[in-house]
């Protein structure tokens, strides 16, 4: 019986050791909100001035090399699907924001004005994963305190599993000049330099999530805006917040909730609201697969037009 | 509860460690009441308060009592009036066998039955209202049902009937192997429940090797496969031809994986406390014909029904049409006893065609393999005899998945379409096409996984049904398991390879608590 229990001790002790080796080993992981490991890494590195762009998905098509150009500002886009955590994506910031940079936030309509769009994202254990992910130390500390051991083991191990899997896909294509690679596997093909899409949405028809049920916004879940542009006054850098876009046909069905959300923003948010609601409501045309992405034809519209906002702004 | 759960990993330790401390005398108590709870944890761990309502379980555990009470007492009435007027034998033979059929019936094909009828008269333009009983159907049913019929049948052929009714209740019940088999014979299992077993270290680590191959298969393998299996046969007129096929596959590998791996996790459970169950499975993906595959799938289903419908039916031992008659009845109540749906029906009368077409056709396909020179290599005769009985058996388990008979013949009707393109850019050697010919328009998901997941899971899909094949076909050729040949090698090589097997288990594992396949049989 001792012998047993010995060797289950051993057996114990040796994936402990093999999941902290491969926990620190760099690699990377197969979701495509891995690749906000590499958009850590562009904040790391590049030098300021810095244009920080933070949203959902409708940023992700931004032409921001446009941006860049126009208004010599290095851009790091970012922005992630669903805008997934965006109090997240901001603290993870916090640290690396620099004199001068600017913050350019969009909270796409449905984030705000969609409950259960708003509930999916803030339950959502993927985006969870990642945020983890981008400062494992913190939220180490932060799961412990709060006593959650199995959920912290549980999101470690799932983090583990999806790096031993990009490990073995690559060691059996023979990919090994990639096998240290972190974040998103492949992110310099899918991703460009400043962290946008390198391809635009593809066009699919009937648009995507047009089943919106907006209501009335709610500040309490906007506030941590301000308290993000107090820090950034602090660092003497700069918050800018924009409408997002939005297909003719859906802003005036819900022009009211999106009326609101446009007061609210105008009489709470302490930083540089950029735009109106209106400006960027652009035909179906211009949309790609979801009411939150634009395609080639409307990010050429979109683009421009920020940018002169940004102009206006700055 | 189910084997691939945490509450599992919590349960057997606790279970194994009692029944070694415990005195041999309460043995059987102990094992009585952790398999009642065991038993128990599945509806425990799925009640929502007020959805179901709280009889349905008071009926399903009157039901599965009344199974044991009723078949304990007729085998003590069938062994008395042995000595007695043998009709009355026969009458309680006949009531043992009823009764329990009667209830796998009510709970399992009656509203099949009666959806059955109803189709038939409104074919017939017939008035006849569908009626649809609400019940919870007992798990491990048709295991269970099987187990007290054979012992009932048993009694009455001779043998002795069990006269303490917790020993008899322990038969039925027995954690490992109530849910999904394998089905033991009362005359194998019952005299093990009366040995004192003690703690033996090498006997308890091969079971738990044993168990660690059966995670394996089902958490590794099977449990991966049925991510693509479920996304295309839960929508097959979403799918070409190609991922059609790649469901089939993965299905036929998810199925036998998933059910050797429980009976692996059975037969390896029940070994850590000293008893010996019966293998279920012989390396079937190996058979050189689809009646070698039928002798080595769910061994003890078909040691059953040829024990008690095949022989008492005349098995070989009658006229050539009559042999051929027994054979199909055999899989049509094997594919009655999987499921109250035409598919499981479709898919045993296939796997019976087959048998009967092999039949039929002996004498020309021995000419044939003669004529061509196939017998003269006879290693490559093989490996297409092996290649062409699971091609078979996978065209049949399209059925065994398909979630309806239409659904089934649309997969087999579409099997071929869509491979125009595909050739045409796979010979342009148009990469960027391909890429987005295997993509899934407008869909997040590919196959079930998330589009950059898909790549990595399919590698590990195929690197792990290289090992588990590789496995197999080691163990057919040593003809002894393979943790006994690994068990004379080097301590360094033994723990290498322990270590691979941890680290695919921890690593590689899909922990997404899938329920066993087998489990709604």
């Amino acid at each position: 019986m001792i012998k047993l229990v010995v060797k289950t001790i051993i057996c114990v002790i040796l994936m402990a050791a093999t999941m902290a080796l491969i926990w620190v080993i760099p690699g990377t992981h197969p979701h495509d909100l891995a690749a906000l490991l590499n958009k850590k890494e562009m904040l790391i590195v590049k030098p300021s001035p810095r244009m920080i762009l933070v949203g959902g998905s409708s940023v992700l098509s931004m032409k921001s090399e446009l941006i860049s150009k126009e208004l010599r500002y290095n851009v790091i886009d970012m922005s992630s699907w669903g805008g997934m955590g965006t109090f997240e994506i901001l603290e993870e910031i916090k640290p690396y924001l620099k004199p001068a940079d600017v913050v350019l936030v969009t909270m796409e309509y449905g984030t705000i004005l969609d409950k259960k769009f708003y509930e999916y994202i803030h339950t959502n254990d993927e985006a969870k994963k990642f945020l983890f992910l981008m400062s494992p130390g913190r939220h180490i500390l932060d799961s412990l305190k709060k006593r959650e051991f199995f959920n912290l083991f549980k999101l470690m191990h799932e983090l583990v599993q999806m790096k031993t899997k990009s490990f073995l896909l690559k060691i059996v294509t023979l990919n090994f000049s990639h096998l240290f690679d972190i974040g998103f596997p492949g992110f310099k093909d899918e991703f460009t330099v400043n962290g946008d899409r390198n391809r635009p949405y593809m066009v699919f028809r009937p648009l995507g999530d047009s089943k919106t049920n907006f209501s009335n916004p709610d500040w309490e879940k906007l506030s941590f805006l301000n308290d993000f542009n107090d820090f950034a006054a602090k660092r003497h850098a700069r918050v800018l917040f924009y409408f997002s876009h939005f297909p003719e046909n859906k802003y005036k069905e819900n022009e009211t909730y999106i009326e609101a959300y446009y007061q609210m923003m105008k009489k709470n948010f302490k930083g540089t609201i950029i735009n109106k609601p209106g400006d960027f409501i652009y035909p179906e045309e211009y949309f790609a697969d979801t009411i939150y992405h634009l395609n080639e034809k409307g990010e050429s519209v979109r683009t421009p037009e920020m940018v002169k906002m940004l102009k206006k702004a700055l | 509860m189910l084997f691939n759960s945490i509450d599992f990993i919590i349960f057997l330790p606790t279970v194994v460690l009692v029944y070694f401390l415990l005195p041999y005398a309460w043995r059987w108590i102990w094992l009585l009441a952790t398999s009642c709870f065991f038993f128990g944890y599945f509806y425990y761990s799925s009640y929502v308060a007020g959805t179901t309502p709280v009889y349905y379980y008071i009926i399903l555990v009157l039901s599965v009592l009344s199974v044991i009470l009723v078949d304990y007492l007729i085998a003590i009435l069938i062994n008395r009036s042995k000595s007695g007027s043998s009709n009355a034998s026969k009458i309680y033979l006949l009531i043992g066998i009823l009764f329990p059929l009667g209830l796998l019936f009510i709970f399992k094909y009656f509203n099949f039955f009666n959806q059955t009828v109803s189709q038939i008269a409104n074919f017939f333009m017939l008035n006849y209202p569908t009626r649809v009983l609400n019940i919870i159907v007992p798990v491990g049913i048709s295991y269970y049902t099987f187990h007290s019929i054979s012992y009932i049948i048993d009694v009455y052929r001779g043998q002795k009937p069990e006269r303490h009714l917790g020993i008899f209740s322990l038969y039925i019940l027995f954690f490992p192997k109530i849910v999904a088999g394998p089905i033991e014979r009362a005359g194998m299992l019952i005299p093990q429940f009366r040995e004192e077993h003690t703690f033996d270290y090498q006997r308890f680590t091969d079971g738990l090797k044993l168990m660690a191959w059966g995670f394996f298969k089902k958490i590794v393998i099977a449990d991966r496969a049925a991510i693509i299996a479920n996304e295309v046969f839960n929508n097959p007129h979403g799918y070409q031809g190609i991922y059609l096929i790649i469901a089939c596959f993965s299905f036929i590998f998810q199925v036998y994986c998933d059910f050797s791996g429980y009976s692996d996790i059975a037969v390896g459970t029940a070994q850590l406390m000293g008893f010996k169950l019966t293998d279920n499975f012989k390396r079937p993906y190996l058979s050189t014909s689809i009646s070698d595959l039928w002798r080595r799938w769910h061994i003890t289903l078909i040691a059953w029904l040829r024990d008690y419908i095949y022989i008492p039916l005349g098995g070989k031992r009658v006229a050539r049409w009559r042999w051929q008659y027994n054979i199909m009845v055999i899989f049509l109540v094997s594919g009655i006893w999987h499921g109250a749906n035409w598919t499981f029906i479709i898919w045993a009368s296939l796997n019976g065609f087959y048998q009967l077409f092999s039949i039929w056709t002996e004498n020309i396909r021995d000419r044939f393999n003669n004529l061509i020179g196939l017998t003269k290599v006879p290693r490559f005769h093989k490996a297409l005899k092996i290649l062409t009985t699971f091609l078979l058996f996978t065209f049949a388990g399209i059925f065994f998945r398909a979630n309806t008979a239409s659904d089934g013949f649309y997969i087999i009707s579409h099997l071929h379409t869509g491979f125009g393109d595909l050739f045409k850019i796979i010979a342009a050697l148009d990469y960027e096409k391909l890429k987005f010919f295997l993509v899934i328009q407008n869909k997040v998901t590919f196959l079930g996984f998330a589009k950059p997941a898909f790549l990595p899971e399919m590698a590990t899909l195929a690197l792990t049904l290289i090992v588990w094949y590789g496995v197999e076909i080691i163990q057919e050729n040593s003809r002894q398991p393979l943790r006994l040949l690994i068990s004379q090698k080097p301590w360094y090589v033994r723990w290498a390879l322990y270590y691979g097997m941890l680290f695919a288990l921890v690593f590689l594992g899909v922990f997404a608590n899938q329920q066993f396949i087998y489990f709604k049989f």
